[in-house]
């Protein structure tokens, strides 16, 4: 049972005065099973924040469905998008995105205390957590006390309390060091083999080659993906590179 | 050329930050304004014939040295906050190959740039501003008016100096901030998190104990004598306790909040809590600034108001008759009956030119005396006392012949020999005798109900006693013999004669002129007569005088710190704007509606906004008492009145506080919906 399912998506931007119409999204069609873990590669301006963006309902499609754990995106009213984002969504940014008034702790109890759950209970689902993600004895600390590194996984925290649907991560190890890179990267392994459906934004062929999935968007279109099938991450990084030297030079598909 | 490159960058960086430089640049000339303003009007001629008007022109030289600190400590705080967001810019500049050197030049031209301006433009604002206000003031004083524009020379040099060293400080300051940050921290600089705030439980509790023990001498101070210097005394520790509370125990107060989690995980709570620790840390000196001078406007608009209505009262208070007339005699002997009937009927014949009979007359002698009451005894060589005592337990003490008592009351009260009656005044007498040092003892009838309250201003200030005997001569004696260090004698012996007349006000005067250079044949009768005669018509427009030129006085200083006071509050706004922008963004992206972020901005703002105005309430309603004390002084006994003076005054200060709030959370938002709106 697919858990997302994209269909058509299409996005036209104009500009200010209506002059000038970019296409950001031509066409794009996907869908993301329950538990995947897809990476989407792209290069600069290929679409790739657009499409992030209306996926976390963030943006309006021109045209197309987005469809996520059966309900379409596009039906839900304006003042119930932030509750729906917040309860079927986990968002891991690039710049982590803490906020710095706030102890790690309370940062990742943010959605929940929005939710109006009690102490208790976000505490005892914290505990889990934290121990995961290895935050236990920094989750008193401010932002600003910790590393880049530390920081991106109490966010990661952050996405996972609320047990969303699908996490949405865009360029997640983008500000990271390439040993906490390679730690968030394991980690996101990790939580999807515990069932955690994600979908993964990223420039990085590293980052992607830990994927189950890996989506090439070009010119705003779906343009080429490849399964994981059972090879190992460095044989599917291989297959990765290729395809964007592929890409790179104008080959067919 | 190359000046002129640098000169073009920093014009550029003002132009380009405008949001931020127009804010802080209108500040600097308000600054500006408000010092010379209160310079020049220490200094005015026009202003210095005014009655009253040396111990004005020492309060605003007091003010002008206070707002002089406080410019320095403000400007010093905005500009920390300007450079702190133009780091990026300078980062960029070094990066592009200028050196700290060259960036230190922009940061000079900038200088020289807002230096010149608003010195220039505060300058000419203060001119034309103080110009009105003189002229205004010449009007209520009804003086001859003069249109020549009056610049003062040694005020625009002095607020010229107080600025530009203001100015030379903030400039070195930002040079330091520059030179000892990296290439590298000034382009992030804007990006790295902030400490976030502890609050210091030290800090807080002495702010509260140093708030409270002003309270507490506010409230209890009991004579108007020391109430000055307690009063400045208050002044100085309610601003020292402000600060403290504000910027430390706000910061305390939601970290206590915080430890409490039932409350604290609540939706509402959640944000507001943990931003206002922050924005408290960063406002509470600003928040501080406004409740103080909120504070001082209210109050300097209460009391200069109620002096102003309450005229007619003070006058009354003071001179209870059209015409009063005030004999002071050296010895006892002189009060005798024949010598004031004498007297009495050769005011008569002059009255009688006149063609009037004096109405709701009065007239009686008395001797005084000033003693210390301790127990049923009387200290009456008061050198003997302490100074604080002399201050706070002294008693004027009024003797006065029971004859007397009897016509002005219309009472018919018999004394045996050592017996008296007694009236009071601001204390209560629980003794059966009184007995005074160096003289008689007196064994107390009973206390009178009613006697003349007024006509004396030493009444309303210190304790004071009228004690009614059988015989004057005989009860004082003793005492008529006491002197002071230089021999001069402690008694007073006084006739008093205060009568309505019903003839016209140019007419009051013109008799009272005539008491006073008039040598009536009865004089030759006393050994030393000293006589004044003060007509309510003639005091009437010197009481309106001063009373007038303070309430104008109050009005214009209260314009003068409003301005100053909206501007801080605009410039807080733009700040926070600035700096909250990027933390909804966040907000929203976990899944914030707008509706929730705008709600929590609007909670934070209320309270950030209304916590000033709450401590200005306070301030004021401790501070009544002793206003109250100083007003009595300037002979205004009217609670009621100050009473709804205070009253009004807050309110429309409050409307107007609320009217600035709306304008400039505008401003706010729109700051912030312009990321928001996507």
């Amino acid at each position: 049972m697919s858990i997302l399912e994209v269909t058509e998506l299409k996005k036209i931007y104009s500009t200010r005065f209506g002059g000038n119409k970019i296409e950001a999204l031509k066409n794009v069609n996907f869908s993301v099973e329950k538990g995947d873990y897809v990476a989407i590669m792209g290069e600069s301006g290929s679409g790739k924040t657009t499409l992030l963006n209306i996926l976390a309902a963030l943006d309006k499609p021109t045209n197309g469905n987005v469809i996520l754990d059966g309900k379409n995106l596009s039906e839900i009213k304006e003042s119930a998008i932030s509750a729906f984002r917040r309860d079927n969504l986990g968002f891991v940014f690039q710049e982590f995105n803490l906020l710095d008034t706030f102890t790690l702790e309370d940062n990742i109890y943010l959605p929940l205390v929005l939710s109006g759950k009690n102490h208790r209970e976000m505490h005892e689902r914290l505990i889990p957590i934290a121990e995961k993600l290895g935050l236990s004895k920094i989750l008193k600390n401010f932002p600003y006390e910790v590393s880049g590194g530390q920081k991106q996984r109490a966010a990661v925290a952050r996405a996972m309390i609320t047990n969303p649907k699908l996490i949405l991560a865009d360029e997640p190890t983008g500000a990271l060091d390439s040993k906490s890179a390679n730690e968030l990267l394991r980690l996101f392994s990790k939580v999807n083999q515990f069932g955690q459906t994600i979908l993964m934004v990223t420039h990085s062929v590293k980052a992607a080659s830990t994927a189950n999935r890996v989506l090439f968007i070009k010119d705003g279109e779906v343009y080429h993906q490849i399964y994981r099938g059972n090879d190992t991450d460095e044989q599917l990084y291989q297959k990765i590179s290729d395809t964007l030297t592929l890409l790179a030079t104008g080959g067919g598909r | 050329m190359k000046k002129r490159f640098y000169l073009r960058l920093a014009l550029d960086g003002i132009r380009k930050n405008k949001q931020m430089y127009i804010p802080y640049m209108l500040t600097c000339i308000g600054m500006v304004m408000m010092y010379y303003i209160i310079i020049f009007l220490q200094n005015c001629k026009t202003l210095s014939y005014m009655r009253g008007w040396a111990e004005v022109s020492s309060m605003l030289g007091l003010g002008s040295f206070i707002i002089a600190i406080f410019a320095c400590i403000f400007l010093f705080y905005t500009n920390f906050l300007l450079i702190r967001r133009r780091k990026k810019e300078f980062g960029l500049y070094n990066i592009l190959g200028m050196d700290k050197r060259n960036i230190s030049k922009i940061l000079f031209w900038e200088t020289i740039i807002i230096t010149l301006t608003s010195l220039c433009f505060g300058l000419i604002g203060g001119i034309s501003l103080s110009k009105l206000a003189e002229l205004a003031l010449v009007n209520i004083m009804k003086s001859d008016v003069n249109y020549n524009l009056s610049v003062s020379l040694t005020s625009i040099i002095m607020t010229a100096l107080i600025f530009s060293v203001i100015f030379l400080l903030i400039f070195l300051n930002s040079i330091r901030q520059i030179r000892f940050s990296s290439t590298v921290t000034l382009l992030y600089s804007e990006n790295i998190g902030e400490k976030p705030p502890k609050g210091n439980w030290f800090l807080s509790i002495l702010g509260i104990l140093i708030l409270s023990a002003s309270y507490y001498l506010a409230v209890t101070i009991e004579n108007p004598l020391t109430a000055l210097t307690a009063f400045f005394i208050a002044v100085v520790m309610v601003i020292i306790g402000t600060y403290l509370v504000m910027i430390s125990g706000s910061v305390f107060f939601c970290r206590i909040l915080q430890k409490k989690k039932k409350y604290y995980y609540k939706p509402n709570h959640f944000i507001s809590i943990s931003s206002m620790a922050y924005r408290m840390k960063r406002n509470g000196a600003g928040l501080a600034s406004i409740c103080i001078l909120s504070t001082m406007v209210l109050v300097m608009i209460s009391s200069t108001a109620s002096l102003y209505f309450g005229s007619e009262d003070a006058i009354n208070n003071r001179y209870p008759r059209d015409i009063n007339l005030d004999y002071r005699m050296e010895k006892t002997d002189d009060l005798s009956e024949n010598k004031i009937t004498a007297l009495h009927s050769d005011i008569s014949k002059v009255i009688k030119n006149y063609d009037f009979i004096p109405e709701n007359s009065y007239y009686y002698r008395s001797v005084s005396v000033a003693g210390l009451i301790e127990g049923n005894k009387v200290e009456t060589d008061v050198t003997k006392a302490n100074t604080m005592d002399a201050l706070t337990g002294v008693c004027q003490f009024y003797f006065i012949p029971l004859s007397d008592y009897n016509r002005i009351m219309g009472e018919n009260e018999t004394l045996g020999t050592g017996e008296a009656l007694i009236y009071t005044y601001k204390n209560d007498y629980k003794e059966d005798t009184i007995s005074f040092k160096r003289g008689n003892t007196f064994k107390i009838k009973k206390q009178v109900k009613d006697f003349i309250d007024k006509s004396d201003t030493s009444m309303l200030i210190v304790s004071s006693m009228a004690i009614i005997v059988p015989d004057l001569k005989e009860s004082i004696k003793g005492l008529d013999k006491l002197a002071d260090y230089n021999g001069n004698k402690m008694i007073t012996c006084r006739w008093v004669y205060n009568f309505d007349t019903g003839i016209s006000p140019k007419k009051q005067i013109e008799l009272s002129k005539k008491f006073n250079n008039l040598q009536l044949s009865s004089y030759s009768l006393f050994e030393n007569i000293n006589f004044s005669c003060e007509s309510q018509e003639m005091e009437r427009n010197n009481f309106y005088s001063l009373f007038g030129g303070l309430f104008y006085l109050g009005i214009l200083l209260s314009i003068v710190f409003i301005f100053a006071t909206v501007l801080i509050i605009y410039y807080k706004q733009i700040s926070e704007g600035y700096e909250d922008r990027s933390r909804f963004e966040i907000m929203q992206k976990i899944g914030l509606t707008k509706r929730e972020i705008r709600k929590s901005i609007n909670s934070q703002l209320l309270t950030v906004f209304f916590i000033p105005l709450i401590f200005t309430a306070l301030h004021l309603a401790f501070a009544f008492p002793i206003i109250q004390k100083l007003l009595l002084m300037l002979n205004l006994n009217n609670v009621v009145l100050f009473a709804s003076a205070t009253g009004i005054s807050v309110i429309v200060f409050a409307i107007f506080y609320m009217i600035v709030y709306r304008f400039t959370s505008n401003a706010y938002y729109n700051i912030l919906t312009l990321k928001l709106s996507t």
